[in-house]
This record gives structure tokens, C-alpha cells and sequence, in this order.
């Protein structure tokens, strides 16, 4: 699958995300919760991971109070989200 | 909220809720029963045992529905997110067990290590959990969805963020082999707990769970996670192909082929892997905190989309290899009608063979089948033979009651028609018959309490080990925390010893199954006992040796043992169907001759021996649940 970025945002760090390769295994949301609260969970996570309606696809996107840290982007192994050195 | 003692891993609650007086209880879990029991599988199977009582219908509301997530689910360990439900099996009369990814982290999540479900509805319910709020939502709209619209009807109804666990219609009509479906893609198999769920009325559980799960030490717990993940990079080519090919990836493995019966259809394109990718396309889907994503949403070219996971080993296998079905378009038409009835792919796939091979040999006519003419890769057929099953109509009504069953209302001669070892089908097509090759995971799939299936037992896989049997047992044996004394019992005399390999086999997938990680292979290359007790002590903040979680390992078997003792289950549940030992069968390695009785039971005395069980039962002995701290067990099934 050709990879065609759907967001490039360029604040703490540059992270692509690439939604068209989601598996919905929500390690970037575990990443995320534990590093910012310490512990794991979905409802925490500053990532969100939503199912597209009938598809069973997913669309990843980043909350307001993301602070692009990158550790997700550590957790990713299929290739969603892509920490790009600047 | 019940407070509770547990600095991580575990919630420290079980939810237990009565669906005929809609009752909810939250019970503090004894951290007792969390160290003696890991979670999971382990403490669902003591919960089981204490739960249902002796000689309770399967399907009545005395029997009790019980998912377990272990303390490893929910958190960042790697395929931390396994789930296994138990009840008293229809299929079997005995322990039913199944495990399947996704439902456990939700249950995790939303402050719950167990669920039991007691009782049964009035009328048809489905539970809505957020967090602690429990609520019970009438189904009637549900009743007769399948598993999809099921999914997305209570989706739009109470939120989309819900993962919906639920049966299709085979599970509301009771088919004994009925399976509940995670999410539509991740299903609780084989033993019909699908039916069992249908028998309480239940239709579906929706949760949103909004808490979180502790690590007790997290800098320690993140390092033993990373190591893990760091160890299945190396493994990147067999992650690529699970990934790519799902358990598809069977197809590949020719030594494998060889150990089986031929195809009924050598073309049958079940086989064709190249012909696999052109013909699918393959979107993956992976269980929580899974870096393999094995599951896949398939559609074929010809627009056929078939359900999640749909691979060899659920579908292609059964279905092409099993029933001659040629097209892979042919065969995502069957895969996807099943999986929305809720059926389990493969004893469906089973009972159609069944039903075939005695029709082609003239057992059963026309009139038992109600005017359907079975022959091997009729696809139209085999849709109707489906329908047929779920909804309990006609033909389909016997074929619903499992082999056991099934032959016992058919009668004739169908009997040794019927491969089954306690009421679960085998499956020749997929997995090595006990005539091409005996090894410690096919002993397993004898002995398992829950009945012929290749999975407490599975790794490590010696039936694909051929000449190699002492270098895979040196390379596993240590892997599985098996002490050098009993690694030289193991190796003694040039091969290896069978019951007592499959004893520490036992343990250490009991132990995987119990903390909630997954047993796929590569996942278990990656893991070995010293990391999974270095994750249990720093997730959980108890300090435990890789001794103490083997020895927990054995305690589970042994639970599960007695349930099955205490039901009447002996010896002879544990033994070869007699079809094997009288018929020889064609593979690929030439003409395999009957299985031997008399070997196999001298290696059957042995296993019960080196599990301190009685020889002439294999009941465990009194000695041996007491040294295993069961005593309560031991007074039950020694009246």
C-alpha cells in the first residue's frame, strides 16, 4: 500500500500517521496512557483510535492536549505512526 | 467500588451477575486464589469447579458462564489481552474451555479480572457494563441478528466506542457447537459456549471500560517489555508471515501436509498460498497490545467479504481441505455465512464431513436428510447444511447436537463414522493424525480436559520437530522452566520421553494462558517462564519464581481434571476413537497404518503416572491434590 501521509503536524516532535494501516491493536494508546498517568488504559490515551462505521478500519488522530512526545509513535509496528526526524 | 489489596496487574474484583433476579455482586478476589491460580484461565477454572455444581444441565440456568482476564491483560505486555470463558460444555458434558483475544482488556478496563454470568433472563437481555455501571437492556430486537448487525445495532443504540461480545442465531437455538464472537472478529470456539450463553438469554455484552490497569513496578515492568519486544524483532520474517498470511500460514508448512490425510480435491486452492494473496485482499487486525496481527478482514476479488480471522486453520482448512470446496470465493461464501450465524468453523466443517461420508457410503439417504443430496465441494449444499444448522431446522436439527449427539439420534452404523475425543471433533485436515506421528502435543490433544483440540498443549509444536525431537526438547525444555533433572529423564534413551515432556508442556501453556498473553508461535519463542515471571512480579508487585508459577500451572490442570472426574469422566475419556485404531489412511508419506491401542495406552500410563493420577482412572490421586493445596478438591472426588 502506498503510504500517503493525512496529517503532518510539526510541534514537539513531526509524527505521520498513516490511519489506512491500522490494526486497531491500540499499543499507541497503552504507550500513551502509562506515559502521561502512569498506567494503562484507552480512556486516558491523547491518541485516539476511532472505527470507521461498517468498514472495520480505523482512523487515528491526535487529541487537543497531545503533547507529540513521540513514545506512541515507539509502540506503532504497523507502520501508523511514523516519528520523522526533523 | 470494592476496595482492594492489589498494588497491579489484577483489579482485585469479580463481577458476578444473576440474570434472574438481576442481581450484581462485586466480590474482592482473594488474593489467595489470584497467587494459587495466576488469573486468567487458571482462576476461571477454580471458579468453574466452585461455581457448577455436579451433574448440572449444560444448558440450564444452574449452569454458570464464566471469561477471565489474567493480570498481563490491559497492560503494554505484549499480546497481553487474551480472555478465556468456561462453563459445563453441551458438546461434552465436561469443562468447556475457549480463549480469544480483545474481550478480556475491556473487562480489564472497566474494573472487572472475572465476569460470571448465573441464571437465565426471562426474555432475551444484554448487559451494558460501564465501569460500574451494570445495566440489563432488553434484546427482543436483537433475537435473530446475526453477528455483525448484532454488533452494530448495539453499537448505534448505546455508542460506538462499546466492544460487543455476542452469539449469533446457532447460539440463541442452542446448536451445541455455537460460538460467542468478540467484537466480529475474535471468537470463543469449540465447546459451545455459544449455546450456553443462548440458554441464559443472554444475547450480547457491550462494555466501555474508562479505568486503567497498574504496573506495581513500572520502570521494571516496562524493561521486561521491551526485552520481549525487542526478542520478536528477531523474529521479523515470521511476524511478517503471520501477519500476511494469518494461520493461513499453515498452507506453507509442507512437512505439516505430510503428516495429514489427502486432500478429498488436490487442487482445492485451501492449499495455494500465492493463490491465497492474489485472490484475497487482506486489511489486518490485531488483539490488544499485539505486534503480529495475525486476524485479518478479508474480501476477495469477487466482492465476497468474509469474516475476520477467516484463515486456514478456521476455515480454509475445514472447509477447503475438509469438504473439497475448490475457490477460495467459494470458501469466503461459506466462511462469511457461518460467522454471522455464530457457528464454530470448524466442527461445522466437521459435522458436514460427517454427514457426507455417510451419505456417499449409503449409511444415511435422502430421507434422513431431508431430500439433500451430499456430495464432497457442493458449496450450495454446504450453505444450506448451515443454515439448516443454525436455525435447528430439518437435517440440520441432528447435525446441531455435535458428533456425540448426533450419531446417537442417527444410529446405523454412524457411530464409527464419528471422530471425537470428548465430544469435540478432530480435525485431520488440519492438524497431524496420531497415525503419521505421535508426539507430546498430540498426546495433549488426547488427554486435554477440555477434548481433542491442539491448545493448552501446543507449544512446543513436536509433531513438526521430525528427526529434530532432541534438539527442539533441549531448546524448549529449558524455555519452559523444566529442571535439569527431569531434562535428563527427558532425554534418556535417544528420543524423548513423551508423558513427561507433555506434563511440562502442560504447565507452561497453562501458565501463558493463565496470565492472558497469546500462544502463538512466535509470541512463545519470544516469552520463556523466566520472563513471564519477571512480568507477573512486576506487574503485580509479588515477588514469584518461575517454580511457583509452574507449580500454579499444575494446580489448574488438575482443577480442570476434577471437574471432568467429578462429572464420571476416566480413562476412557482419554482415548484414541476407536475409528483410528481399526481404519489405515492415505497421506502424502504413503499408507499410514491404524493407530496401535496398546502403545499408546502404555504411554497413557505413564502421563498418568508422572501427574500422580491413578492409572486405572486417571483420578488424581489424594496425595497429589493435597500436595497441591487442594484439599477441598481431594474430599469432593475421594468420597
Amino acid at each position: 500500500m502506498a503510504k500517503q501521509p493525512q496529517s503532518v503536524r510539526k510541534e514537539a516532535k513531526t509524527i505521520y500517521v498513516y490511519s489506512d494501516l491500522c490494526s486497531g491493536c491500540g499499543y499507541c494508546q497503552l504507550a500513551c496512557s502509562f506515559v502521561k498517568t502512569g498506567a494503562f488504559g484507552f480512556a486516558d490515551a491523547r491518541v485516539s483510535i476511532r472505527r470507521t462505521e461498517g468498514k472495520e478500519r480505523y482512523q487515528v488522530a491526535f487529541l487537543e492536549d497531545c503533547d507529540r512526545c513521540g513514545f506512541c509513535s515507539r509502540y506503532c509496528y504497523y507502520g501508523v505512526l511514523e516519528e520523522v526526524e526533523e | 467500588m470494592t476496595e482492594t489489596n492489589y498494588a497491579g496487574g489484577y483489579t482485585g474484583t469479580i463481577l458476578s451477575i444473576d440474570l434472574t433476579n438481576n442481581n450484581i455482586e462485586k466480590i474482592p478476589l482473594a488474593t489467595g486464589m489470584a497467587r494459587d491460580f495466576i488469573g486468567g484461565h487458571g482462576l476461571t477454572a477454580k471458579l468453574t469447579y466452585d461455581l457448577i455444581m455436579q451433574e448440572t444441565d449444560p444448558l440450564s440456568p444452574e449452569n454458570v458462564l464464566l471469561f477471565g482476564a489474567g493480570p498481563l491483560v490491559g497492560t503494554m505486555a505484549p499480546t497481553g489481552s487474551r480472555a478465556t470463558v468456561m462453563a459445563k460444555s453441551p458438546l461434552s458434558g465436561l469443562i468447556g474451555i475457549s480463549n480469544a483475544g480483545h474481550f478480556g482488556t475491556m473487562l480489564k478496563f472497566a474494573g472487572y479480572d472475572e465476569l460470571v454470568i448465573k441464571g437465565r433472563a426471562d426474555k432475551p437481555v444484554y448487559l451494558r457494563i460501564l465501569d460500574d455501571e451494570i445495566e440489563f437492556i432488553p434484546a427482543a430486537h436483537l433475537w435473530g441478528k446475526d453477528v455483525p448487525e448484532t454488533v452494530d445495532t448495539i453499537r448505534r443504540q448505546i455508542g460506538e466506542n462499546y466492544w460487543v461480545t455476542c452469539i449469533g442465531p446457532s447460539g440463541e437455538n442452542l446448536v451445541k457447537f455455537a460460538g460467542i464472537i468478540s467484537n466480529k472478529h475474535s471468537a470463543f470456539g469449540r465447546t459451545g459456549m455459544g449455546a450456553v450463553m443462548g440458554s441464559k438469554n443472554l444475547k450480547a455484552i457491550a462494555i466501555l471500560g474508562r479505568k486503567s490497569v497498574k504496573a506495581a513496578k513500572p520502570g521494571r515492568f516496562m524493561k521486561h517489555v521491551n526485552q520481549t519486544l525487542d526478542r520478536m524483532r528477531g523474529y521479523f520474517e515470521m511476524i511478517e508471515q503471520a501477519r500476511k498470511f494469518g494461520t493461513q500460514v499453515q498452507a506453507l508448512l509442507s512437512p505439516q501436509l505430510t503428516l495429514t490425510r489427502l486432500p478429498r480435491l488436490p487442487d482445492t486452492e485451501a492449499l495455494d498460498a500465492d493463490k491465497y494473496l492474489q485472490e484475497f485482499q487482506v486489511s489486518s487486525i490485531a488483539c490488544s497490545a499485539c505486534p503480529v496481527g495475525c486476524k485479518a478482514w478479508l474480501k476477495t476479488k469477487g466482492g465476497t467479504a468474509m469474516g475476520a480471522s477467516c484463515t486456514y486453520g478456521t476455515v480454509t482448512g475445514p472447509y477447503g481441505v475438509g469438504l473439497a470446496i475448490k475457490t477460495y470465493e467459494d470458501i469466503a461464501r461459506i466462511a462469511d455465512l457461518g460467522q454471522r450465524l455464530g457457528l464454530d468453523s470448524m466442527v461445522t466443517a466437521s459435522m458436514i464431513s460427517y454427514a457426507t461420508e455417510m451419505y456417499q457410503d449409503g449409511v444415511i439417504t435422502k430421507e434422513d436428510t431431508g431430500g439433500l443430496d451430499l456430495n464432497w465441494g457442493d458449496t450450495e449444499t454446504t450453505l444450506e447444511l448451515i443454515r439448516l444448522i443454525a436455525s435447528r431446522e430439518g437435517f440440520g436439527d441432528i447435525l446441531a447436537e455435535g458428533m456425540d449427539g448426533a450419531s446417537g439420534r442417527i444410529g446405523k452404523s454412524s457411530e464409527k463414522y464419528a471422530s471425537h475425543v470428548k465430544g469435540l471433533t478432530m480435525q485431520p485436515e488440519m492438524f497431524p493424525d496420531i497415525r503419521a506421528v505421535f508426539s507430546s502435543d498430540i498426546l495433549g490433544c488426547f488427554v486435554n480436559p477440555r477434548g481433542w483440540h491442539i491448545d493448552t498443549y501446543r507449544r512446543p509444536n513436536m509433531y513438526l520437530a521430525g528427526d529434530n525431537v532432541v534438539d527442539v526438547v533441549r531448546e524448549w525444555g529449558p524455555k519452559m522452566g523444566v529442571p535439569e533433572e527431569a531434562m535428563k529423564s527427558i532425554l534418556t534413551g535417544g528420543g524423548y520421553n513423551i508423558p513427561l515432556f507433555t506434563k511440562y508442556s502442560e504447565q507452561y501453556n497453562l501458565v501463558i494462558h493463565s496470565l492472558g498473553t497469546c500462544d502463538r508461535h512466535v509470541v512463545c519463542l519470544s516469552l520463556d517462564i523466566d520472563m513471564l515471571a519477571n512480568l507477573y512480579s512486576a506487574v503485580t508487585g509479588i515477588e514469584t519464581y518461575p517454580s511457583d508459577l509452574l507449580h500454579a500451572g499444575e494446580r489448574i490442570l488438575n482443577v480442570e481434571k476434577a471437574f471432568n472426574i467429578r462429572e464420571g469422566a476416566s480413562r476412557k475419556d482419554d482415548q484414541i476413537p476407536e475409528r483410528l485404531t481399526l481404519e489405515s489412511i492415505d497421506s502424502r508419506r504413503g499408507t499410514l497404518a491404524p493407530a496401535n491401542t496398546d502403545t499408546y495406552n502404555a504411554v497413557l500410563d505413564e502421563y498418568y503416572e508422572v501427574h500422580g493420577w491413578d492409572k486405572r482412572t486417571g483420578i488424581p490421586t489424594l496425595e497429589k491434590l493435597n500436595e497441591l493445596g487442594l484439599d477441598a478438591i481431594a474430599k469432593d472426588i475421594h468420597v
